[in-house]
């Protein structure tokens, strides 16, 4: 029954994050440059909004307004208003990827309308279904948000039944539904998705400085002013909610008090984020040399497998099975009550991540300019900088601040292998918002809010001082 | 030399070539003509050793270098960088290879663009890269695909006595779709329908 609780629950959220997403899509596409930047901002912002702050603010919300707030549609809708940019922002880098002549012989021939439903949305079907399945499987694994809208899902349950029990086995067990559900979801998907057209261009090899320009008609308008709609429900009541706050001086006595669950957020989230990244590209290295040996595909696939069954199952899974490991191995019982333990879980729960954005990108390379570099025997290191590098780089820096920021908010995977002294803020939120503690809830979420922008702000910044723009730009060579 | 004995290749169920033998002689060069599809390209990614044939046997001597159909130039890498890497693991000196990209570079006219990268490049301009760039190891074999594909009529003539005097006393291997460029740059053709080899007289 829980497990049905936790379907519905999962794929209400999708549904309208789907929905929403798509609308958004429609609305911001055909935007001009700087009008789609302004959008772009704000989308990242609504993924950047702690789901605790979101989750709070929509509490109080309802419960003035009166609206029926512990039901499952009603905490659905919320968490769908946290992940619904994560389809726009997949499906508008889909479409950079698309041939622009494809779209400009269609502009010849075709009304608007009809470019728009039998070719741009067509074409995008495996982008909205990859962030579809990102969106699900954050939902079927997030038990803060039903936990607060007081949903029962399953998971959520055998959190409570562990935490009483500390029965392992039956814990593990029990990971095993959703672990088929997750993983029936991926194989449909990547079945799917090699059957479809993604009409995508050569860019790597064709001039990459012609945009991909869309089509705009009534329907536009109307999905944009619907966006401007969504922003406004996205941002405001957690705005509302958190603006007070910073005139508070009991805010700053909170945030001081709170420095050492800061710190360590910081060291998990940074950590786990470096540690993923470089193991995607570690592993990104071995396919490269296993590539010029002609032996990519399968590699490749067996990896994904490996890296995805860890980011599909909820991070509580992973932490049950470390402590475990620990306790089963003496040689690694020294781990235990490390923060490295923290480090090593976001790593292994998020690789995938880093992976599979460099996997994207890495498939956007002509199978002929590898070929070229095989046969005048380039050397690994040579390939790597000159080819591969500049494809990967700019997905690899997004895919960083990505894991960063789920890592910030993930109490899952935390929850068990933190070490004593060690707990980091998303946890500390979660206590909080589970006792009703509203105005610390806003204020600590207020500091992660600030931590997930650090790695922005600073990327903003060496791109200022370097004079350089994204895409990152790419290494001549002179002089070898 | 290039020899191929009995060569059979599938793609996906599709028979790609068809119980093929040519034999290529040091110094020769020999035009592949052919339709879209008739399996010229699959012939040539073989004789590379890109791609292992499903049966028979493929012997070559010597250095390859290839002009892909599609370029395959390096985006993110300048004209004269494109240089540089093919000629990195060569025999030759840092000195020597500074000269020989200066000197390639002026053979095929693209001193101008040296410090441009591809996506800057018209089809021509990349075109002639993509031949500088295969020239510049001085490989004993050549194989190139549709060389002059992305050139205009006049450039294409232009380019004839350039290529025909660096592709002499080499082994090469040209697949095209054009009577003209075959017949100005092969000392021989061979015809290829739907993966089968028939020799011309």
């Amino acid at each position: 029954m829980l497990i049905l609780n936790s379907l519905l629950f999962a794929t209400l959220t999708t549904v309208i994050a789907l929905t929403l997403g798509i609308i958004a899509f429609i609305g911001m596409a055909p935007l001009s440059a700087k009008l789609r930047t302004a959008a772009l901002i704000l989308s990242a912002t609504c993924l950047l909004m702690p789901s605790f702050l979101l989750a709070g603010s929509w509490w109080n919300l309802g419960m003035k307004m009166g609206l029926p707030i512990a039901s499952l549609p009603y905490g659905a809708g919320v968490l769908a208003l946290q992940l619904w940019p994560a389809i726009t922002l997949v499906l508008l880098g889909f479409v950079r990827q698309l041939d622009p002549s494809l779209l400009e012989a269609a502009t010849l021939m075709l009304p608007t309308a009809r470019i728009w439903t039998s070719i741009i949305l067509r074409l995008l079907v495996p982008g909205a279904g990859v962030a579809a399945l990102l969106v699900f499987i954050l939902a079927l694994n997030n038990f803060v948000i039903p936990t607060t809208f007081q949903t029962r899902v399953y998971i959520a349950d055998v959190y409570v039944m562990f935490s009483s029990l500390y029965d392992t086995r039956r814990a593990l067990l029990q990971s095993i539904p959703l672990w088929i559900i997750s993983l029936a979801a991926f194989t449909w998907l990547a079945r799917i998705s090699s059957r479809l057209e993604t009409g995508r261009s050569n860019r790597q090899s064709a001039n990459l400085s012609r945009p991909v320009v869309l089509p705009r008609d009534r329907t536009h308008i109307i999905c944009l002013w619907i966006t401007w709609m969504v922003f406004l429900f996205s941002l405001l009541p957690p705005l509302y909610h958190l603006l007070p706050q910073l005139a508070s001086d009991d805010t700053w006595t909170t945030l001081r008090l709170a420095l050492p669950q800061f710190a360590a957020s910081l060291v998990y989230a940074g950590g786990g984020a470096l540690l993923s990244t470089l193991t995607g590209l570690t592993l990104w290295c071995f396919l490269i040399l296993k590539q010029q040996q002609g032996v990519r595909y399968r590699w490749t696939t067996a990896i994904q497998w490996v890296l995805a069954t860890p980011f599909i199952l909820s991070g509580f899974f992973l932490g049950i099975l470390l402590v475990q490991l620990g306790q089963w191995a003496v040689a690694l019982a020294w781990w235990q009550g490390t923060w490295l333990l923290g480090v090593v879980a976001l790593a292994i729960r998020f690789t995938w991540i880093p992976f599979e954005m460099a996997n994207v990108a890495q498939r956007r390379i002509h199978q002929d300019i590898l070929d070229a570099a095989r046969l005048c025997k380039l050397p690994l290191s040579l390939s790597f900088r000159y080819i591969h590098w500049p494809v990967m780089r700019p997905s690899l820096l997004a895919a960083t601040w990505l894991v960063f920021l789920l890592a910030l908010w993930d109490v899952e995977t935390l929850l068990l292998v933190y070490p004593p002294g060690g707990e980091p803020a998303s946890l500390k939120i979660f206590q909080f918002l589970h006792y009703g503690y509203d105005t610390q809830v806003a204020v600590l979420s207020l500091g992660l809010l600030a931590m997930g922008l650090l790695p922005g702000g600073i990327l903003a910044f060496y791109l200022r001082i370097s004079h350089k723009s994204i895409p990152l730009n790419t290494p001549t060579i002179h002089g070898i | 030399m290039i020899d191929l004995r009995q060569i059979h290749k599938n793609h996906g169920g599709t028979a790609a070539l068809v119980d093929v033998s040519l034999t290529v002689r040091r110094g020769e060069s020999v035009a592949l003509l052919g339709h879209s599809g008739s399996g010229k390209t699959s012939l040539l990614r073989l004789v590379a050793g890109l791609d292992p044939p499903d049966s028979g046997l493929v012997h070559t001597e010597g250095k390859i270098g290839m002009v892909f159909q599609s370029l395959a130039l390096w985006p993110h890498v300048t004209v004269r960088g494109q240089l540089e890497l093919v000629l990195h693991g060569s025999r030759w000196n840092s000195e020597t290879r500074k000269k020989r990209v200066a000197e390639v570079m002026q053979m095929f006219g693209i001193e101008n663009w040296a410090d441009r990268k591809p996506g800057a490049l018209s089809g021509g301009q990349q075109q002639r890269v993509a031949l500088a760039r295969t020239f510049a190891p001085e490989p004993e074999i050549l194989l190139l695909d549709e060389p002059l594909a992305h050139l205009d009529v006049n450039s294409r003539k232009e380019l004839h006595p350039q290529l025909l005097s660096q592709i002499k006393e080499r082994t090469v291997l040209i697949a095209t779709h054009d009577e003209e460029d075959a017949k100005a740059l092969a000392q021989r053709n061979v015809q290829m329908r739907e993966g089968r080899l028939y020799t011309q007289p």
